[in-house]
Formats: structure tokens, sequence, C-alpha cells
């Protein structure tokens, strides 16, 4: 009789016990196994999300940063800043200190590369004034805008909507103890399936938007971008 | 300057995904169906499904899959208890296999029509076959099934068979015999009657719960002989739970006399259980300043950007032009030279490029010129006349290449590379450089998606790569196998990153070709060499349909490593020790005809702890552009030794190959250690494998000799998926009879692998394949090579690739 039959060990108890003794002991010396990193993964479900420590950015602090720097948030979650790291063509990459990406096209996100979800690409209204810049004035009472996602590993899809702009009036918003008057306006986009709402704090003149929410997705939703330092060129 | 304090972005998900495919409801044969009897719904494409249902003292256990969107498969283990009669053991354990085609798919007016085999392979206890209709009403919430059905599915109503006439073949329907294995064609649709099922399911307002009824004409005749079950009513009814997505919960009053219970799991490899992507995002593409467009004007004038999408608004004949020329540039882009009339501005008419688009058709660029002769402007009107444009763009850039003629500079290039790709585990194998081209040697260690590696490649590449190396070639390396080349313009990916469809335009631009033999010593290779490697990792063999227990599994510890000399050759060792399990209790000893070639499994079971699995000599090398060698020699598996030799001819732009493998192998003893036992045997097979591009399906035939010295040939189909997952079977037809291989009368399985990224939220190439079969048999066996040379490289050809190049950029 064995040691674990003389102490009563039952055989599921002894199964479960091995096979919990053999996965975390397997290693390699080719890095990290797949059974560590489930390991891990679950070590960190169990002790639940880092807790985000640390105070809130001033206007002082980020004048500091010699680049131009964006804004990120989700709800009411904190602001992640961000600063473009690679450009092409008319498309600025930005990133956050842990590398998650933001691409933006004029003051829309074309691209959002974060640990989980991600929108792979936006296809763009040649007129779309979000994309590019225009003038109030010249906006286009609507256009047609598709967004790009991913089934992981599987394939993509798309989600192509019609948008329409309703012009909310002036407003003043404050962004990082910076206040600037702008005028507010909702973008209403829909397809069969679904409708979802934008909002941009724009210069009418210029059309240089300070401040959005965009939709980016139905795993995503809405993201609060604000413009704490325009890209220069 | 202060450190810019970055914070996580978190997001909530919200149920706005595009909606999943219904997925019906299994019945108690773990089949689409009602309770007991099936209806004419499928599953989801590609849908699995694992079910236990009981009642009676009748347990089947079924995997089904939903092969393809119009054909549902199962295979089922019963055990049916006190199904004999007399001393002994009363207890039938028996193997089915259930076939379900959809005919009709339903309409708005009309209801989806499938035909069914059930049983149609096994001994035929529950041998039937029979054609169903199923229509849905009030939005899916009620479905009402009907039927008619033959063997099984008869019995209680008394219908005759309108197909026996006359006495003719379809009025005998033989009795449930104890050896099945075989396809009796001649059986299906027969006997005296012919049966009536049908009945309702209704989703009910509590969510997740539904409500089954249902009429069966199964008479149970052959339980009822017995004495066992003595079913009293031909209706069943009952409800169904579904607490998960992916577990299915059902209990029912079965036949007026049992309760019946059923517990279904189910997965779909297009549903990852993970559906988040944990990876690390990808390093920013660092594109290159663009050079000055104004260097083009001479030849083109001002470039203009394409202007497709919309119809042309101007007719040609009033354009006002007729001077027209088209001519084929850099092989197959059609380009139009057209004359301006002299009174035209300096303005560029795009309208009227259009206009010649449609006039012409197909034009891929106009190039507009000034009454002088002098170009206008150029106008792309399509992808290919643009990348044109920009070729001739990137070729005005003038970057300096004075950094090649400094050996430092160059090793400290590839340095960094090497260091740029460390995170992402994908390891520099070797590098070749020159001032406008560099070719680099991957080991990918961590994604399942080659494409993926690839892209991560190309972001360290345009990071750490000079300006001037305008192409990069990347040669993803298997087993230290340089499999297909895949060549990019730099230039190109600049213009295609966080585009649009990135992903396909990189693919359509990539050129893919098989890559030559390559001297290791010349791209800096051998520097890696000798070179270690080991693991620890758990394993779990089990044992199935074994009717002294029908499951028994083990838990081991599994160590192997190696020394990989120099590129291509290595020593390989793999020992196994048992830690918890049954498998050493079988009992059941072999009765086989044939040499024993396999079916003294349970005496390796019981001494082979440790075991040696495998302690081998191994070369693999490329001997000519699309052809690959191996040679292994040693403890090749658990049972055999002796020398393996293969060739493999397949082009990587090709969708199919052949191979040849020959061996001679001896037994080894039961200890696995370095014994040997006195069987040898030269056996070998060709081999012909073809990816049809259907629906992922790949199919394998392997002809020749097997270990038991039987000549035939095994075919393989399997469904691969782009993310990793197999689903399929196979069936091996040798010179054995039926009554020499035993029950089952040849040698078949059902081929079964899940990887392991599908579960978990990150990449990872591990994965858990299992064979469904027998390895207790002798008739039908190959021998175990565990570094085969078509698996290394099926993944690299043209359509491996281009079915995961989604995942390029990301």
């Amino acid at each position: 009789m064995s040691r674990w039959e003389q102490e009563g060990i039952r055989p599921a108890v002894r199964l479960v016990t091995g096979f919990l003794a053999v996965l975390l002991s397997a290693c390699s010396n080719e890095g990290p196994t797949v059974f560590q990193r489930l390991g891990a993964l679950a070590a960190s479900k169990v002790a639940g999300p880092e807790e985000v420590t640390g105070r809130a950015l001033t206007r002082a602090d980020l004048d500091r940063i010699q680049a131009a720097t964006i804004a990120v948030s989700s709800g009411a979650g904190p602001r992640a800043y961000l600063v473009p790291l690679a450009r092409s063509g008319d498309y600025l990459d930005y990133r956050d200190e842990q590398g998650n990406s933001v691409v933006m096209l004029g003051g829309a996100i074309s691209e959002l590369e974060t640990a989980g979800h991600d929108l792979d690409a936006v296809r763009f209204d040649p007129r779309d004034p979000i994309a590019h810049l225009t003038p109030f004035g010249a906006w286009p009472t609507d256009l047609w805008r598709e967004y790009r996602f991913s089934v992981r590993q599987i394939s993509t899809y798309g989600l192509a909507m019609h948008c329409v702009f309703e012009p909310q009036g002036l407003e003043t918003i404050e962004i990082v103890e910076l206040r600037y008057d702008l005028l507010r306006v909702r973008e209403i986009c829909t397809n069969s399936a679904r409708r979802v709402n934008n909002t941009y704090w724009l210069e009418p003149g210029s059309g240089f938007i300070w401040k959005s929410e965009q939709w980016l997705g139905p795993n995503i939703g809405p993201v609060t971008i604000e413009i704490i330092r325009p890209f220069a060129g | 300057m202060v450190g810019i304090a970055l914070l996580g972005l978190t997001f909530s998900a919200n149920a706005e995904q595009p909606l999943p495919p219904p997925r019906p409801s299994l019945n108690l044969f773990g089949m689409t169906g009602l309770i007991d009897m099936p209806s004419a719904e499928m599953q989801p494409d590609a849908q699995l499904s694992v079910t236990s249902g009981f009642f009676g003292g009748y347990l089947r256990n079924t995997i089904s899959a939903q092969i393809l969107p119009w054909m549902e498969v199962g295979f089922r283990y019963s055990v049916l208890d006190d199904f004999f009669v007399g001393p002994g053991d009363t207890t039938l354990y028996d193997r089915s296999l259930d076939l379900k085609l959809r005919m009709i798919e339903e309409g708005p007016g009309w209801p989806s029509l499938a035909i069914g085999l059930q049983d149609f392979l096994g001994t035929g206890i529950y041998s039937g076959e029979y054609l169903a209709a199923t229509k849905t009403f009030i939005g899916g919430d009620l479905k009402v099934t009907g039927g008619i059905g033959w063997g099984r599915f008869s019995g209680r109503s008394g219908i005759g068979n309108p197909l026996c006439r006359n006495g003719n073949s379809f009025c005998t329907r033989p009795p449930f015999s104890d050896e099945g294995g075989t396809v009796e064609f001649d059986e299906f649709f027969s006997g005296r009657e012919m049966g009536i099922f049908g009945g309702a399911e209704w989703q009910t307002p509590i969510e997740n719960v539904a409500l089954k009824l249902e009429y069966s004409d199964d008479p149970y005749d052959a339980e009822r002989a017995s004495g066992a079950f003595d079913p009293e009513l031909g209706l069943n009814f009952g409800a169904e739970y579904r607490p998960f997505d992916g577990v299915e919960l059902g209990a029912y009053y079965m036949y007026g006399a049992e309760v019946g219970v059923r517990l279904t799991l189910s997965a779909n490899p297009f549903r990852p259980l993970a559906d988040t992507d944990g990876e690390r995002p990808a390093e920013p593409f660092q594109a290159r300043p663009r050079p000055d467009a104004s260097a083009l004007e001479p030849d083109f004038g001002k470039l203009r950007e394409p202007v497709t999408g919309s119809p042309a608004t101007v007719r040609f004949a009033a354009s006002g032009i007729t001077d027209v020329t088209v001519e084929m540039r850099d092989g197959n882009a059609r380009w139009a030279t057209a004359g301006l009339p002299p009174s035209a501005d300096h303005v560029c008419p795009d309208e009227k490029a259009r206009a010649i688009d449609a006039e012409y058709g197909m034009i891929d660029a106009v190039t507009f010129l000034l009454a002088d002769g002098r170009p206008l402007c150029t106008v792309a009107l399509r992808p290919k006349g643009q990348n044109l444009l920009r070729d001739a763009i990137a070729g005005t850039a003038d970057y300096p290449t004075d950094w090649y003629q400094n050996e430092h500079a160059r090793q400290q290039i590839a340095t960094a590379l090497a260091k740029r790709l460390e995170p992402d585990a994908i390891g520099l194998f070797g590098i070749e450089l020159k001032p406008e081209r560099v070719s680099v040697y991957i080991e990918n260690r961590r994604f399942r998606s080659t494409p993926r590696a690839i892209g991560r490649t190309v972001r360290a590449l345009a990071a750490a790569m000079p300006a001037s190396v305008e192409l990069f070639e990347i040669i993803p390396v298997e087993n230290s196998l340089p499999v297909v080349s895949i060549m990019l313009r730099r230039s190109h990916l600049e213009d295609q990153v966080h585009r649009p469809e990135a992903d396909w335009s990189a693919w359509v631009s990539a050129r893919l070709t098989d890559t030559s033999p390559v001297s290791w010593s010349e791209i800096g290779t051998l520097e890696q060499f000798p070179r270690a490697y080991w693991s620890l990792s758990p394993y779990t063999p089990f044992s199935l349909f074994d009717p002294d227990q029908p499951f028994r599994i083990d838990l081991q510890a599994v160590a192997q490593g190696g020394v990989e000399i120099f590129p291509g050759f290595s020593a390989n060792a793999t020992v196994s020790k048992r830690i918890v399990g049954n498998l050493d209790d079988i009992e059941r000893e072999s009765d086989s005809e044939l040499p024993r070639v396999r079916s003294d499994i349970a005496e390796y079971l019981r001494k082979g702890d440790p075991g040696l699995q495998r302690l081998t000599l191994d070369y693999v090398t490329k001997l000519d552009d699309a052809v690959y060698g191996r040679v292994s020699t040693g403890l090749l598996e658990w049972m055999y030794g002796g020398v393996s030799g293969e060739v493999l001819w397949k082009p990587a732009t090709q969708n199919w190959g052949l191979g040849a493998e020959m061996n001679w192998v001896q037994q080894r003893g039961f200890d696995q250690d370095f014994s040997f036992r006195d069987y040898d045997v030269f056996t070998g097979h060709a081999s012909l494998y073809w990816d049809t591009g259907w629906q992922g399906i790949a199919a394998q035939i392997d002809a020749g000799r097997y270990l038991a010295k039987d000549w035939g040939a095994t075919f393989t189909l399997k469904r691969r998926f782009s993310n990793g997952w197999e689903l399929g079977g196979y069936a091996t037809f040798t010179d054995v009879s039926s009554s020499d291989f035993g029950e089952g009368s040849f040698d078949k399985g059902i081929l079964l692998t899940i990887p392991f990224d599908w579960l978990l939220p990150y990449e990872s190439r591990s994965e858990y394949s299992v064979v469904l079969g027998s390895l207790t048999k002798d008739g039908g066996q190959r021998l175990l090579v565990s570094n085969r040379l078509y698996p290394t490289v099926r993944d690299m050809d043209a359509d491996g690739l281009r079915r995961s190049w989604q995942d390029f950029w990301k």
C-alpha cells in the first residue's frame, strides 16, 4: 500500500493534487510555458486589478512634456496621457508608457491597440471633417464611416454607419486647468443594428477638435480624447 | 522634466457584438434534436459538443461535431446495463457513429429538411435512418418537428415501409450483430415497417428554459427483451436549461416509465473562450520621412490620389480629349497617356481621368500632357497605378549606404534587431544584410499565427534598419528548416500601415517564394550552436472503450530535452513518469492473430514506468528549394526503435505535396528501456497531402506497408481552423481481413486538436491533440514519428499564411 493510500487520500484528490503539482512545476528553458502563464493569469484574477496610485497630473506637469500630448479616458476612469511615437502620412501613433496605442487621423481615433479588444481601423468618408481638418461651415450634413474589428485569430468584420451632425451650441470646457470656448457638435451614427452618439468640441473657424467622446466599437464603447498639446508637424 | 505618469486604459465590455447564430439543443443521443428523436436543425458551423444522456439504465456518451454547415456527425459510446440475459456480464458496451445531412435550409414558407443515418457504422443496436423536417414559429420560440424513420425509428405505429415491395431487399432488416464496423448500404431504409415521429420545443418566457414534447415510434424491443426496460407510452416530455452559454441540462419523463437526464458541454472554434487579446501591443511602425514627390514632376507632373469609387460625371466624348494611348507598365498596370487640347487650363482634370477609365476600361493611371507635350499631372485611379507612382517616388529617395562599409555598424544593427525581437519571443536565427535589402531568418516561439510574427518582425526591422534598406525578406524557420521567403517592400508598408485593410494590402504586395538551402555559416547562425533545450510538462494519456473500465487516465510528468549540435542535427530525449492514474490497471490480454505490434499496450503501460519514450539522433535539412529531408535513428517511439528516413516535396505556393517515408524498426521491450523484442519490420508510406482550400478541409492519403506487415492506405480528412483547431477523422484499410482485425473491422479514429490560446487571453503555440481511436489493434498501425516534415512546414505555405494574414499588423 502506498503512503497516499495509507493516509487515506482518495484517488480523485491524488489526481487533482498531482495535476496541480505538475502544472505548477511545468517549465522550460525557452521562457514561460503555457502553464506558467496560466498560473500567473489565475493569480492576477485572484488578486484583482492593480490599484492605480499617484496624483493626477497638473497643467504645469504636462507643460514640461516637449511633445504633442493627448489624454484618453473611459467613463469616469483616470486619464492616460499619450505622446506620438510614429507617423505615417497623416496618421499619428500615440503611445502610453505600457505601449498601448491610439492612432489618430485628424481628430478621429482610427485604431486602438490595448490589451483586450481592439479597433483595427476606420475607413473614413473622404469628406469626413473629424478625420480631415475642415472649418465647421464646410462640414457635410451627413457621411458614412466604417469601423473594422477582428474576431480573435478567426476573421475580421466591419460595421458601416451613416452619420449626421447636430450642432449643440457654444460651450466652455476645461481640459486640465485650461478653459476653451468651443462649439459642441453631436454626431449620430446609425445602421440597421445600432445607433451610437459621438460628441465633439471644436473651434468653429478652423474645425480643430479639442475634445471628443468617440464610440470605438461594441466591446470598447465610448472613449474621451482631449488634446493637451496639439501636434505641430 | 517630469516623468509622464501614464495610466492604463480600462474599458468595459457591452453586448453589441455581432450576434452568434442560434444554437439548437441536442437530444439524448447527443445529436441536434428533441428528446430521444432528431430534428432537422443543425448546430452552428463547427460546433463541438460532448453529451451524456441517461435513462432506464442506458448511458450514452456522445461527441458530436458540426463538421460542415450542412453536416453533423456524432460518435457515441453507450453502456446498456442488463442488456443481455443470462449469467456473466450482461452489459452491452456499444460504439456507434451518426451522420445527419441538411438537404433544405429553412425559409420563410418552408421547413428545414434533413436526412440522417444513426449508428450506421457501429454494431447496429441503435441503427436507423430518418427524414426530418423542422419549422420555427413565433420568432424561433416555437419549433415543430415531424419525421419518418426506419429501423430504430419504427415499430410502434405499424406503418408499412413503402420501399418494401414484393419481398425486395428493403423488406429485410438484419438484426443487431456485435461485430460491426462496416457500412452496410443495403440495410439502409429497410425493414417491414416505417415509423413516424415528431414533437415541439417551446422557449419559455423564463430565460434559457425550454420545454419539449415528442412522440417516438421506437418500441425499444431489444431493451424490452431483457426485461430491464418496459416502455408504456411513445410520449416523452421534459424541460431544458442553459445556465451558461456552453452548458445544457435536461430532465425528461421517458416513455411513461423512466426519468432521463442529459448534460451537454459545447464549444465552437469560431468563438474563442478567451476572445480578448492580452498580448502586449506591437511596437510602433517607424516610417521613414517621405521623399519629395516633386522630383517626379518632370515625368509625371503633379500626382493625384486615386479617385475611384464614384462613376464618371463627364462623358468621354464631351471631354475634349481625343489623343489617348494605353500601355502596360511594370507588367500589369494599364497606363493611359492623354493629350489635352491647347485651350486646356493648368488644372488637373480628375473627372476626365474617370471618363477615360470608363471609355477604355480598367485604367490604373492617367498622365495628362499639355499641348506642348509637358506632363500636367498624373491621376492614379486604382491601387496598381498608385503603387507604381509610390514606387517611383520611393525610387527618388537617396539614402546613404556608407554604413554598410562598417562591419561594426552592421553588427550593431543585427544586435539591435535581435534585441527588438526578444520581447515577442522571436529568435533571430540568421541575418544577411545588404545596403538595400535585408534577409532575416526568424524562429517564432510565441505566436500561433506566423503572419503575426512576421508583422512584429517588420516593425522591428523598420526601427532597426538604416533608411537605405528597402526590401525586407523574412524567412520563418521551423525546426531549423527555412520554409518560405516573404519579400516586402518597406515603402509599401509605410504607405499601408494604419490604413483600412492594411493587412490585405500587405498580403497583396508581398512576394512569396520557396527558400533555397542556405549556408548557415554565412548568415551568422552557427554562432548560436550547439544549443540545448529542455522542458518539463504534464501529460494525460488515456484509454477509452475497454469494457472492463471504459475510461482510464494517467497523469504523467514528461521531461524533454536535447542538444542541437548544428542547424537541423540534434539529439533528443523524452522521459515520462506516472504521477497518478490507472492506465497500468489494464488487464485485458491481446488475442490478436496478427503480429502484436500494438495490442500489447497493457504490458508497456504496466512495465514501462518510468519510460524512455524517445532517444534519437535526428537530422532535418532542406535538400532543394521545395524539397525537405529527415533522418532519425534510435528509440523512435515508446514501442519501436530503429531508423527512419523521409523526403517531402512541398512548394510553398502549391496547395499539395508529396512525401515518402521508409523505416526499419524493431519492437522495444515492455520496460521501455534499451531492450528489444524479437520482431522487426520494414515499414513505410508514400503520402499525398492536399489542402483543398474549401472550408479549411485538408486531405491526406498514406499508402504503404504497416507495422504488422500489412499493406494498405490511410485516408485522413481534417477541417483546420486559422486559430489552430482541428477536427477530423481517419480510416485505414489494409489487407488484414475484418475477422483478423477483430471488433471494429478496420482501424479508424477521430482527430481533435484544441489550441491552448483559444482558452487563454494570450498567444501560445501549445495545443492539446487527441486521437480517439484504437491503439490496441494490430492492423493498419503506423510508426509514431515525432518530427515528420509535413506538419512542420504546412502552415508556412501561401494558403496557410493567407488564412491568418489578418494578424499581420497585430
